[in-house]
């Protein structure tokens, strides 16, 4: 019997089918151990074979944490990362596009190698989850012949490139950006200028500036469709990024003509390779280097760097090819003649539907809930595809699908296609579309279950839909599991990122309220912290904060965002406080577990809270303050006090660090200084304080601080400030977890023996 | 016949009122418990939310359990991922085995939830378009295979097998018995207990 890799040899593009031949050499190196933990880890994130929670081989059962004894034993694929364990495998898919042929190859794909699951991303690719590594290099070639590639989806490279899924068929836009994202997807990918990055760089395109769908504002690069003069250009966008500290982009250029595109690309790429931050990872994103260097020399580089540039006749050469871009309609357009139907019906076309530029056209919108598909789902919705638009598909950042050009006479037929297989939920763009990170399902990362989250929101909002106010029902929900931002929660109305608190001892599952996130002008402007609510108060908190919008609104076109800049802090802060308090653990134990997940958070915590009792530590209380602090800090930046807020954001963070040293000292110094130094003595040095996966990260914000106060203050360097002092704060929460932990296990050791 | 990537599926009583996601609790006590021989238990996914999806699974190293909402025909199915020992009637009778232990043990549920499958029909799924394409040549190999043992194990049953899979999906057909034949009680398996 042939195997994949003889049967699709001529199918694949020879250059990928090369890249996949050495990848799965190395693999078979790295059987015999001939490659380097990390080396290899490098290697296979820039095939988009990632790691998947559990995979160092541990486990916590809800009763105990378990040795998972896989056959390969102690081998690995990367550091503390088990060979055997199921990873993840990222595919792009640039600008979002899709064939029906390429979407039944990933249904297959999913089915043999996965989990029959197909998971769209924030960032337009889909994701597998639950495979193995040895799988990898198949799938690949599977995948290859259909025209799509893994390469480079993760790693310290050009990701994705993402755009519009209404590129060339908006009202709104400039010009088509989808032949400009696929000159650039195709002119980076694996460009030698690309390779020497310290983090990841990830770009944007998009056709306006006023609306979100292409999010320009939170990308390393993102380009904006502009004409100027009959001439098509973009207003170019740098240093923009989500993750635990927020920056919004700034503006490079004004206009840049087409033909500028790719060069300036290029020579960005090559000054953040040479000037990035290499060793600090948590400082090594674009954002980092343009708020160090400044727009200005930072553009300048950029410019000196363009000029030395080597010709490169790929620069340009698509240029020529746009006017035979495009899509065709796959059937005539027509109108449709009659709206009548179920009131599902109806609420689908009202929502689901978008008008296209183009007369007798619609996009219809397949709202995916948590972002998932089955490989049954996806198979149909190719045929579906193949009888109404051909290969118009697109997955969209919000987790979702769009299928493109969609006749309009075709709507009510396509609408019990799609019922059919479960893809005609109504309510795409509103408040139950809610966006989720894989959280605690399947990230390392993950603090607090996400998709557990997202999908308690989603069943508790969808049969009030209807009724509630148009502004809450258009309202937009994202959830991260951590602060990384992945679901991105920043620009939200309402966002929320996972995190946890130790009450009496007990772990609980909570999640960052952050409201007043803009989604609209491209991501505009970030949500800000408004405190932590246990997970399972989630729910309550989120009605409650509608039904207040609704009630105090000035007027009935004020928007969620609105409303919340207009509001005090303090004041959303009250209205949130009443589910803060956690039940103890006899009363309500539910407070304990996650959503959708029946083991308690941590069990071996339960037994320490027992043993210690039921007195709350001067470091819980501190740490309570140095929270409170922080959010004073948010206040004052709100009322425009700048250094004020500033300078309550650094004693935040003082108060967290005295809040630990409580707990090792009686004495501790009231002076800012010697809290630094002692800080940095006992929990910085010692790495006590540092995050398993962001290592001394948050405790540099505070040794950063203490060393170089600022001499100015802006509203984005405060900002900052506040949200370093946020996560400094959460790692104090877990500095302290940890060595409650570390207590209880000396006091367990002790008993037992 | 070197498929081993295959699954065998039970289907529950139609009249079945329940929520598979209730089971999640029931597949976490698996894991405590090590309640499946020979699979290395990881992980509980939930897919409730998708409707013609995996519904609830049971990540193992060796294989996949679900609890699953395919084609509105919910169901408890076992998919083999790693390979097995034996020649094809080897890693058959290992897999029907494993399906069939593990239904039986989901029917007595620590959660006290009752649950009753259909005990004279199961379907066989191969999950490897290279060893098994989904062609006449490969149906009719696989159908004969399947057929010759289950006659083995249950002697004399006589048996119609439906061809499920339409051309894009994975070769799968339904096997089901004419006389009131059961399935989940095979006698190799009574002795065992
Ligand atoms: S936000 Fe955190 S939990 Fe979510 S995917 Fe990113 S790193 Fe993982």
């Amino acid at each position: 019997m042939k195997n994949w890799k003889e049967i699709l040899e001529n199918q694949i593009e020879s250059e990928l089918r090369e890249q996949i031949n050495i990848f799965e050499t190395q693999i078979e190196l790295k059987k015999l151990d001939k490659i380097d933990d990390k080396i290899f880890a490098e290697t296979r994130l820039r095939k988009g074979v990632y790691g998947q929670r559990y995979d160092n081989g541990q486990r916590n059962d809800g009763e105990r944490t378990r040795e998972l004894q896989f056959p390969s034993g102690a081998k690995l694929k990367g550091p503390e990362t088990v060979w055997d364990a199921p990873g993840m495998l990222r595919i792009k898919i640039p600008f979002g596009a899709f064939t029906p042929t390429q979407l039944r190859v990933l249904a297959d794909c999913a089915e043999e190698y996965a989990d029959s699951v197909l998971h769209i991303t924030t960032r337009q690719d889909i994701q597998y989850h639950f495979v193995h590594i040895e799988d990898t290099p198949t799938i690949m070639r599977r995948l290859g012949a259909v025209g799509i590639t893994t390469h480079e989806a993760c790693g310290n490279v050009v990701r994705n490139v993402t755009a519009c899924p209404l590129a060339g068929v908006c009202h709104d836009e400039g010009f088509d950006v989808s032949p400009y994202a696929n000159a650039l997807t195709k002119f980076l990918l694996d460009h030698p200028d690309c390779q020497d990055f310290g983090r990841k760089f990830k770009i944007a395109f998009s056709g306006c500036s006023q609306h979100a769908c292409g999010i320009v504002n939170m990308h390393d690069l993102g380009a904006v469709a502009k004409t100027r003069d009959g001439k098509n250009g973009f207003e170019i966008y740098v240093g923009g990024g989500l993750g635990a500290v927020p920056h919004q982009a700034k503006v490079m250029y004004d206009f840049l003509p087409e033909e500028e595109l790719l060069p300036l690309s290029q020579a960005i790429g090559r000054v953040f390779a040479r000037l990035g931050e290499k060793k600090n990872r948590a400082k090594a994103r674009v954002k980092f280097l343009v708020a160090k260097l400044g727009l200005e020399e930072f553009t300048r580089l950029v410019e000196e760097e363009r000029k030395v540039l080597p010709h490169d006749d790929n620069w340009t050469s698509y240029i020529d090819e746009l006017p035979a871009w495009g899509e065709t309609p796959f059937k005539e357009s027509s109108i449709l003649q009659d709206r009548n139907g179920s009131a599902l019906y109806q609420q689908w076309l009202s929502q689901n539907i978008i008008d296209q530029r183009q007369d007798g056209y619609k996009v219809v919108v397949i709202m995916l809930p948590l972002g998932d598909m089955s490989s049954h789902q996806a198979r149909k919705l190719a045929d579906i595809s193949e009888t109404y638009v051909g290969d118009n598909l697109r997955t969209t950042v919000e987790q979702n699908i769009v299928l493109r050009w969609v006749s309009e006479g075709d709507l009510p037929n396509l609408y019990k296609e799609l019922d059919a297989i479960g893809l005609a939920d109504p309510g795409a763009g509103s408040i139950v579309d809610i966006t989720a990170c894989p959280g605690t399902d399947t990230c390392k990362l993950g603090i607090a279950s996400s998709r557990g989250l997202a999908e308690e929101l989603r069943l508790m909002l969808t049969p009030k839909q209807q009724k509630l106010d148009k502004a809450v029902r258009d309202m937009r929900i994202k959830i991260s599991g951590c602060f990384n931002s992945c679901g991105q929660h920043h620009i939200a109305d309402m966002g929320f990122y996972g995190n946890s608190r130790t009450f009496k001892g007990y772990k609980v599952p909570h999640f960052q309220v952050v409201l007043g996130g803009e989604w609209t002008n491209n991501a505009g402007s970030f949500g800000l912290a408004i405190g932590a609510v246990p997970s399972k108060n989630i729910p309550k908190v989120v009605l409650k904060l509608t039904d207040y919008f609704v009630q105090n609104r000035s007027n009935s076109k004020q928007t969620f965002q609105e409303f919340i800049s207009s509001r005090k802090k303090s004041e959303i802060k009250l209205q949130i406080q009443e589910f803060t308090e956690v039940p103890p653990y006899l009363e309500d134990a539910s407070y304990y577990t996650d959503w959708g997940d029946p083991r308690v958070f941590t069990l071996g915590d339960m037994g320490v809270g027992e043993c210690a009792g039921e007195v709350v530590s001067l470091t819980e209380v501190e740490l309570q303050s140095a929270e409170r602090i922080c959010f004073e800090a948010q206040m004052a930046l709100d009322e425009g006090n700048l250094e004020d807020a500033e300078e309550k954001a650094y004693k935040a963070m003082l108060r967290g660090a005295t809040a630990l040293l409580r707990k090792e000292f009686q004495d501790v110094s009231g002076d800012p200084d010697d809290i630094v130094s002692d800080f940095k003595e006992y929990f910085y040095d010692t790495k006590i304080f540092w995050d398993r996966f962001a290592h001394g990260k948050f405790g540099k914000y505070l040794l950063n601080r203490n060393e170089n106060p600022p001499g100015n203050w802006t509203d984005t360097s405060v900002r900052q400030q506040i949200e370093e002092s946020q996560l400094f704060i959460e790692a104090a929460h877990s500095c302290y977890a940890k060595l409650r932990d570390e207590e209880a296990a000396k006091v367990k050791g002790g008993t037992i023996s | 016949m070197e498929l081993y990537k295959f699954g065998i599926k039970f289907f529950t009583e139609p009249e079945l009122n329940i929520q598979v996601n209730e089971f999640i609790p029931e597949f976490h006590h698996w894991i405590q418990t090590d309640a499946v021989q020979n699979h290395l238990l990881i992980d509980v996914v939930d897919y409730s939310h998708i409707s013609d999806g995996p519904g609830i699974m049971l990540i193992a190293h060796e294989g996949q359990f679900s609890f699953d909402l395919e084609s509105e025909l919910p169901g408890f199915m076992y998919q083999r991922r790693t390979e097995i020992e034996g020649d094809f009637s080897q890693r058959l009778a290992s897999v029907f085995s494993t399906t069939a232990k593990a239904v039986r043990q989901l029917e007595r549920n620590s959660l006290g939830k009752p649950i009753q499958f259909k005990t004279n029909i199961f379907r066989f799924i191969a999950n490897d378009r290279l060893a098994a394409e989904n062609s006449d040549e490969k149906q009719n190999l696989y159908k004969e295979s399947v057929h010759t043992f289950i006659q083995r194990k249950f002697q004399g049953s006589k048996l119609e097998i439906e061809n499920i899979s339409s051309k894009n999906e994975r070769l799968a057909f339904n096997v089901k018995a004419q006389e009131d034949i059961n399935f989940l009680m095979s006698t190799e398996e009574g002795n065992n207990e």
